[in-house]
C-alpha cells in the first residue's frame, strides 16, 4: 500500500498486511506501514478508524482483550512481536507507551519512576536516584519537582502528571514511544510543553503519536498516517499529506468537510 | 522480590457452596493490588480471609513468612483492616476509640498518646478529637477507621469496599490519607468502583465466581478506559 | 489478661455514657419490687412472713435483670460489626469473653446493689448480713453471666435471638438459683457463713466449670 519511503535500516517498526478482529468486527485491514526510527509519526483519523486499536498492536497491549485475534505481522527490529516466545514484559520495556490519560502510582514521584526499574531487578540505591534525575530531565519535569520527589503524584497537575507518566517510560529505556492522545485531556499551555517535548524526544527515541487534532499532527510530526474505518488510506511526510493529500478521503478529513 | 502476602490455593464454602475456588496470589512489598468484581464475586471473603477472620477451607495464607491461620493473634499485629463498617463505638470520641484499640494491640503507652493526636491531625479531625463518633458524617467515620486500622503501624492495609457511602470529596480526603503511610507495604483493596480502583492501583486483579480471572501490573493494562474495557469484556456487559 | 480488663473498661465507660442498659435494669427491677410490694403490702415490715418471701424476691429481679443485661452486652459490639474490630486485634477470643463478662458482671452488680436498699425500703425490712448477702450475690450473678453470655453470642445471628435467650438460659441457669436463694434466705433469717458453705461451693464450681466451657465454646460462636 505504501511505496517505499524509508530505507530499510531507517525502519523502527515494520507492519506487514496486519488484520484485527474483535469478535466478528473486522477492526483492522490489511494494515502494511513502516515506522521510521528517530522521527515523529502521526495517526490521524475520525472516531472510530482505528488509530487506537492499531498503536495498541505495536506493544501487544491488545493481548488482555480476549475476543481480539490478529493476522499479520509487526516486526520490531526485524523481529515478530506476535511469535510465541516473544517476551511480553520486555517488549513492552522497550515500546513504552502513555495513555490519554495519565495515570501514575497512587506513591510518591520518586517511587512512580523508580517502579519500573525496580520490577526490572535495579536494586541499587544510587542508580536508582540517578534514573530519576535523568528520566525527569528528560521529560522536562525535573526542575519543577527536584524539592519535592517524595510527595504523592497524584498532587501534581494534569500535565505534570502527564509529563511523570512519560518520565517513567523514559526510566526503563525504550527504543519507541506510543502516545495514545496524550494531549487530549490537557489545557493547552501543557499540551504546548508536552509537543515541545516530544520533538526533543525523537533525537534519542522513535515516536509514534495518535492525535484527533490534526494541527498537533501537522506541528510535530515528520509523518503522518491517515487512517479511516479501519483501513490506512494515506501515508506519507506530514508536509506533502497535509499539503498535496493524494486521496480525497484524506483531502475531505483534512479541510474539515467530515470528521 | 519476597512476598509480604501470600495465598496458596486457597478454597472457601460456605454451607456447601463455593465462594473461593483455588485462589493464587504473591503480593510483595510496595503493591496496591485492588480486586475488582461484581458482588457476590468472592472479593470480600478474600479480603476477610487473608484478614483471618474467615477461616479457609482449604489452603494457606501467609503474612510476612507465617501462617496466618495458625499464628493469627501474632499475625493480626501486622494487619489493619477497613471495611465499610468502621468497627467504631459509637458513643465513645474519636480520641477513646483510638486509645482503647491501641492498648488493645499493645502500642507502648508512652508513645501512644502521640501516635493517636498524629492520626487524628492526619485524619483532620483535630477539632472533633474529643466528640462523640456518633456525631461524625459518614466520611468522617471513615477516615477515623483508617486511623484505627493504623494505629498500630502494620505493614500490611486491608481494605474492603470502604468507599461506599463516601461522596466524591471524602473520597478524594480517603484516598490521601490511604496513600500518605510510610509503615505500609502492602495495601491490598476490593473494590467495585472501577475508576478510583485503577487510579489507586499498582497491579488489578478481577475475580469472577470465586476465582481469579485477570492478575496484571498497572503499567501493562494501559489507562483507566483500556482497563474498563477489559473490565466490561471478561464480565461480559 | 490486661486487654479483658481493657475491654472491660470500655464497655463500662460505653454504658456509663448512654446508660442506655442501666437505665433500663433500674427501671425494670423498680417495676418488680414495686409490683411485690404493692402486693404484699399486708405484710410489709412482718420480719417473718417477709424473710420467706424476701429470697425469691430478690432473685426473681435479678434473674430478669441479667437477662436483660446479657441480652444487651454484644450490642454493642454488632453496631458498626465492632466484634470483628476486637477479633482483628491480636488477643484471644477468650480474653474478648472475659472482658465482656467482667463488664456484665460489674454492670449487673451495680444494679444488683442499688435493689437492695430498695428493697429494704419497699417492704420496711432491715437486711441483716449483708457481706454474706454480697458473696452470694457476687457468684450468683457469674455463675448467669458466664453461660448467659456464651448463649447471647449463639443466638445472635438467629432472628428470634431476644426471645429465645431466657428460654435457654433459664433451665441453665437453675443449678445457681438454687442454692443462691437457699442460701439468701439462710442469711436474711440470721445465718452466718459456716451455714451456707455447702451453697457457696456449688456456687463457686458452677462458676468455674462455665467460666472454663464458655471460654473455649466462645471461640467456635464467632467464628465464620
Amino acid at each position: 500500500m505504501t511505496e517505499k519511503l524509508i530505507k530499510d535500516s531507517d525502519i523502527a517498526i515494520q507492519i506487514n498486511d496486519l488484520n484485527l478482529w474483535y469478535g466478528t468486527t473486522h477492526a483492522l485491514k490489511d494494515i502494511s506501514i513502516d515506522i521510521p526510527r528517530n522521527k515523529v509519526t502521526s495517526l490521524i483519523g475520525p472516531s472510530g478508524c482505528g488509530k487506537s486499536t492499531f498503536i495498541r498492536c505495536l506493544n501487544r497491549m491488545n493481548d488482555l482483550i480476549r475476543s481480539c485475534r490478529i493476522e499479520g505481522e509487526v516486526l520490531v527490529d526485524g523481529e515478530n512481536i506476535y511469535d510465541d516466545n516473544v517476551d511480553v514484559v520486555e517488549l513492552r520495556k522497550r515500546v513504552g507507551m502513555v495513555f490519554q490519560k495519565p495515570n501514575p502510582f497512587p506513591m510518591s514521584i520518586a517511587d512512580n519512576i523508580s517502579y519500573g526499574p525496580r520490577i526490572h531487578g535495579e536494586k541499587d540505591k544510587k542508580r536508582l536516584e540517578s534514573i530519576t534525575e535523568e528520566a525527569l530531565s528528560s521529560a522536562a519535569l525535573w526542575d519543577e519537582v527536584s524539592d519535592r520527589l517524595s510527595k504523592s503524584a497524584l498532587d501534581l497537575s494534569g500535565g505534570q502528571q502527564q509529563r511523570l507518566c512519560i518520565a517513567r517510560t523514559l526510566a526503563v529505556k525504550p527504543e519507541i514511544i506510543l502516545f495514545d492522545e496524550p494531549c487530549s485531556a490537557l489545557d493547552p499551555i501543557s499540551t504546548a510543553k508536552i509537543e515541545e517535548l516530544i520533538m526533543d524526544l525523537k533525537n534519542e527515541y522513535t515516536i509514534v503519536i495518535v492525535t484527533h487534532n490534526m494541527q498537533q499532527a501537522a506541528r510535530i510530526s515528520d509523518y503522518t498516517a491517515y487512517f479511516l474505518l479501519g483501513e490506512l488510506i494515506e501515508y506519507g511526510d506530514t508536509e506533502q499529506i497535509f499539503e498535496n493529500p493524494q486521496e480525497k478521503s484524506t483531502e475531505d478529513y483534512i479541510t474539515g468537510r467530515f470528521g | 522480590m519476597n512476598s509480604i502476602v501470600s495465598v496458596k490455593g486457597l478454597h472457601k464454602t460456605f454451607g456447601g457452596r463455593p465462594v473461593l475456588s483455588n485462589i493464587n496470589m504473591e503480593v510483595s512489598s510496595g503493591e496496591f493490588v485492588v480486586i475488582f468484581g461484581p458482588n457476590g464475586a468472592g472479593k470480600t471473603t478474600l479480603i476477610k480471609t487473608i484478614a483471618t477472620l474467615t477461616q479457609p477451607t482449604k489452603g494457606i495464607v501467609s503474612i510476612e513468612g507465617r501462617e496466618a491461620h495458625k499464628h493469627s493473634v501474632d499475625v493480626r499485629r501486622s494487619i489493619g483492616l477497613v471495611s465499610h463498617d468502621t468497627f467504631l463505638y459509637d458513643s465513645l470520641t474519636a480520641e477513646e476509640n483510638l486509645l482503647f484499640y491501641g492498648r488493645m494491640f499493645g502500642v507502648d503507652e508512652e508513645l501512644l498518646k502521640n501516635r493517636v493526636n498524629q492520626l487524628i491531625s492526619d485524619s483532620g479531625l483535630d477539632m472533633r478529637m474529643r466528640d462523640r463518633v456518633a456525631t461524625f458524617s459518614k466520611g468522617m467515620k471513615q477516615r477515623l477507621s483508617i486511623a484505627r486500622a493504623l494505629i498500630h503501624s502494620p505493614c500490611v492495609l486491608l481494605l474492603d469496599e470502604p468507599y461506599s457511602g463516601l461522596d466524591p470529596e471524602a473520597t478524594e480526603i480517603f484516598n490521601n490519607f490511604v496513600i500518605r503511610d510510610k509503615d505500609i507495604r502492602v495495601k491490598i483493596m476490593a473494590s467495585h468502583n472501577i475508576e478510583n480502583g485503577f487510579k489507586l492501583c499498582t497491579r488489578a486483579v478481577i475475580v469472577q465466581n470465586g476465582k481469579i480471572v485477570f492478575n496484571r501490573q498497572k503499567s501493562d493494562i494501559g489507562d483507566a478506559e483500556d482497563f474498563e474495557l477489559i473490565y466490561r469484556e471478561i464480565l461480559g456487559f | 489478661m490486661l486487654k479483658s480488663f481493657h475491654i472491660a473498661i470500655k464497655d463500662l465507660r460505653t454504658e456509663f455514657r448512654t446508660k442506655q442498659m442501666l437505665n433500663s435494669m433500674i427501671v425494670f427491677s423498680l417495676i418488680v419490687i414495686v409490683i411485690f410490694g404493692i402486693s404484699f403490702s399486708d405484710v410489709a415490715g412482718d420480719m417473718e412472713v417477709i424473710e420467706q418471701l424476701a429470697p425469691g424476691i430478690l432473685w426473681i429481679s435479678f434473674a430478669f435483670v441479667a437477662t436483660i443485661g446479657i441480652s444487651r452486652s454484644f450490642s454493642d459490639e454488632i453496631k458498626n460489626r465492632c466484634i470483628d474490630g476486637l477479633r482483628m486485634c491480636p488477643v484471644d477470643t477468650g480474653a474478648i469473653y472475659t472482658g465482656k463478662m467482667l463488664s456484665t458482671i460489674m454492670l449487673l452488680f451495680i444494679v444488683e446493689m442499688l435493689v437492695i436498699p430498695l428493697f429494704s425500703v419497699m417492704f420496711n425490712y432491715t437486711i441483716q448480713g449483708v457481706p454474706e448477702l454480697v458473696l452470694i450475690i457476687f457468684l450468683g450473678t457469674a455463675g448467669i453471666v458466664c453461660v448467659g453470655l456464651l448463649l447471647s453470642a449463639i443466638t445472635i445471628n438467629s432472628r428470634s435471638g431476644e426471645l429465645l435467650l431466657p428460654v435457654l438460659l433459664f433451665p441453665l441457669i437453675i443449678p445457681v438459683i438454687i442454692p443462691a436463694v437457699i442460701s439468701t434466705g439462710k442469711i436474711l433469717a440470721g445465718g452466718s457463713i459456716s451455714d451456707i458453705i455447702d451453697e457457696l461451693r456449688l456456687l463457686g464450681v458452677y462458676v468455674i466449670i462455665f467460666y472454663v466451657i464458655s471460654r473455649i465454646l466462645f471461640e467456635y460462636t464467632i467464628q465464620e
